[in-house]
């Protein structure tokens, strides 16, 4: 019925048109507020906080990835006292460009926080914990973590395949292959604890992949784009987070 | 008054025909959340509360079926819920019990609608009396078509998944098939949802914004909507606009899907590569028709299991039916759940 498909454009046109509105005001509001921040009044806003997420997971939604603002989001997280911080999205760009996503933390770190370069130990990790590094001693200590497409569902049939192993060679009875048993498995080969807190950026509403059994519990907020991302934006969902009761099935 | 409610039913009717313009989810997975906080609200009894979670669960039916929607896929009762106040679980357990007899006697709607009722959880963990009533649904609307309803009951998506780990560990052992034919799509067929598409939408009311171990693996690829209004308050119109949500979301959604598939595709081609150098290391055969000669087997091979899973799973119901209690999975769920 043409009537019905018309109705359906003019929809599709005003659905379009509000979310593009809602991304302007955004924008603005955005431009009106230049904070010029410093670590101080980021560590008095993170004690502010009732409670922090010890692992924050970074999923990107979106065609293009702005390094420089990847970065300048990573560094508030880790002044506010994140100490785990996955990155994903489904094509693997960060992962990919890890190089250039260290240089420009670094490059970050340097002008944001002056010369007083040593204040974060960070560690990257692909998709693995490195066996061979030593346990976290430094309070100072922030882990990210690089995530793609092989981490999710397929890192979960590696996981199947190897208790496999285990349940031929005799090692494992089939009876332990039980949910908290599977966790530790899961737990030692990544070396995170499961994300508290999604954070994701982009107009489309799906994790895409991200870590599917590690975000049983975890929080999703949405945020329209990284790009241009003000620190103002990333305490206000922190703050909604802080806000939200965990009830465990009760 | 009737004037106006008929009014409203027919624009709601014309609201449709134009959403149906476009895409609409095949499937949709519901977490029914806020049964207790409008109980809470209204000052009625908690169990007050989630029956009025139930008939709006039978009205969200109607409505999307007639919106196209094939599947519902629903969130009844985890496994952590074990863990609320034991008069709280009786009471929930009764009012299952209830619902589904409920189910049993509305057989003419049921056949008039092609409706075909899954239960997906671990089934084992309930008491006797109200898996006698579930295998009485799951037999009666296991011929159906046209329209499927699945129940979560006792399920959680961590449990689901290392019951299918369980399932792959105890093929290879008994040789039904080899360990490198482990992948995405064998585990996918291994859950209890082998029958249902992914889910297509995923709804939470109640302004929660966790999956709280819903179909995790499922999901991965599904839009995900949040919605603030409590369960038993959800309407027609709420589910109008997660649709409308769908839809904007839908040609990016379709185009990572495609991603996936092309990178499943290609892992599964090594695989089966590195499968077929291994057996062909003397032989001088061709390649090319090795491989596919592989690919036939693998796939005969992870056809007869998945078919030997189905089989054990139907009969696991089957068998209650006719009073004969045997274990669906290795029961270690409820060992894992006392650990907690």
């Amino acid at each position: 019925m043409l009537l019905f498909r018309v109705l359906f454009v003019v929809l599709q046109f005003a659905v379009r048109f509000t979310t593009s509105l809602l991304d302007l005001t955004a924008n603005i509001y955005k431009f009106q507020l230049p904070l010029k921040h410093n670590l101080p009044k980021l560590r008095a806003d993170s004690k502010s906080l009732k409670r922090l997420p010890i692992h924050v997971g970074i999923v990107i939604v979106e065609d293009e990835i702005s390094f420089a603002d990847l970065a300048n989001l990573l560094l508030w997280c880790m002044a506010m006292g994140i100490s785990y911080i996955s990155i994903y999205d489904v094509a693997g760009v960060c992962r990919q460009n890890r190089q250039l996503l260290e240089s420009e933390l670094q490059r970050q770190h340097n002008f944001a926080l002056g010369k007083d370069a040593n204040s974060f130990d960070v560690h990257f990790h692909s998709g693995e914990w490195d066996k061979t590094e030593g346990p976290r001693l430094n309070s100072n200590r922030v882990d990210l973590m690089l995530l793609s497409l092989a981490d999710g569902r397929r890192g979960l049939v590696t996981v199947a395949k190897q208790l496999t192993r285990d349940v031929v060679s005799g090692q494992r009875r089939v009876e332990d292959i039980i949910p908290s048993h599977v966790d530790t498995v899961i737990q030692e080969q990544m070396g995170f604890p499961d994300p508290d807190l999604v954070l994701k950026f982009g107009q489309v509403n799906s994790l895409l992949g991200y870590l599917p059994w590690q975000i049983r519990l975890t929080s999703i907020l949405s945020l329209s784009t990284h790009r241009h991302i003000t620190y103002t934006s990333l305490y206000r969902s922190l703050l909604d987070y802080s806000c939200v009761e965990q009830r465990l099935g009760k | 008054m009737q004037l106006w409610a008929s009014v409203k039913s027919w624009i709601g009717g014309f609201c449709n025909e134009v959403l149906k313009v476009g895409p609409i989810p095949r499937h949709i997975a519901v977490i029914m959340d806020g049964n207790r906080r409008f109980a809470k609200k209204k000052s009625l009894e908690r169990s007050e509360g989630h029956l009025k979670g139930f008939d709006k669960l039978l009205e969200t039916l109607e409505w999307c079926q007639e919106l196209g929607v094939t599947e519902v896929t629903v969130y009844a009762f985890s496994i952590e819920n074990f863990s609320r106040s034991q008069e709280e679980v009786d009471g929930l357990m009764e009012l299952a019990r209830q619902k589904f007899t409920h189910f049993m006697q509305e057989r003419d709607m049921i056949e008039r609608n092609g409706l075909c009722i899954r239960v997906i959880g671990n089934v084992s963990l309930l008491p006797k009396d109200l898996q006698d009533v579930i295998s009485q649904v799951v037999h009666m609307t296991k011929h159906h078509n046209r329209t499927f309803l699945n129940v979560c009951f006792a399920y959680t998506s961590r449990d689901e998944i290392c019951c299918a780990m369980r399932e792959l560990a105890q093929g290879v052992q008994m040789g039904h098939i080899k360990e490198s034919d482990i992948s995405e799509t064998l585990l996918s067929q291994c859950l209890y949802t082998n029958k249902s598409p992914d889910p297509d939408l995923i709804l939470r009311t109640s302004g929660e914004v966790r999956l709280s171990d819903f179909l995790l693996w499922q999901s991965t690829f599904s839009v995900l909507s949040f919605i603030k209004v409590l369960w038993p308050e959800f309407t027609d119109w709420d589910l109008r606009a997660a649709v409308v949500y769908y839809q904007k979301n839908y040609d990016a959604i379709q185009a990572a899907r495609r991603t996936k598939e092309l990178e499943l595709a290609e892992v599964q081609r090594q695989s089966d590569y590195a499968c077929v150098q291994k057996e062909m290391a003397q032989d001088t055969a061709c390649p090319q028709e090795r491989l596919q000669q592989y690919e036939l087997h693998r796939q005969e091979r992870t056809r007869n299991f998945v078919s030997i899973i189905d089989t054990k799973r139907e009969k696991f119901f089957d068998d209650i039916y006719q009073n004969l209690p045997v274990s669906l999975c290795t029961q270690s769920s409820k060992k894992d759940l006392q650990s907690l």
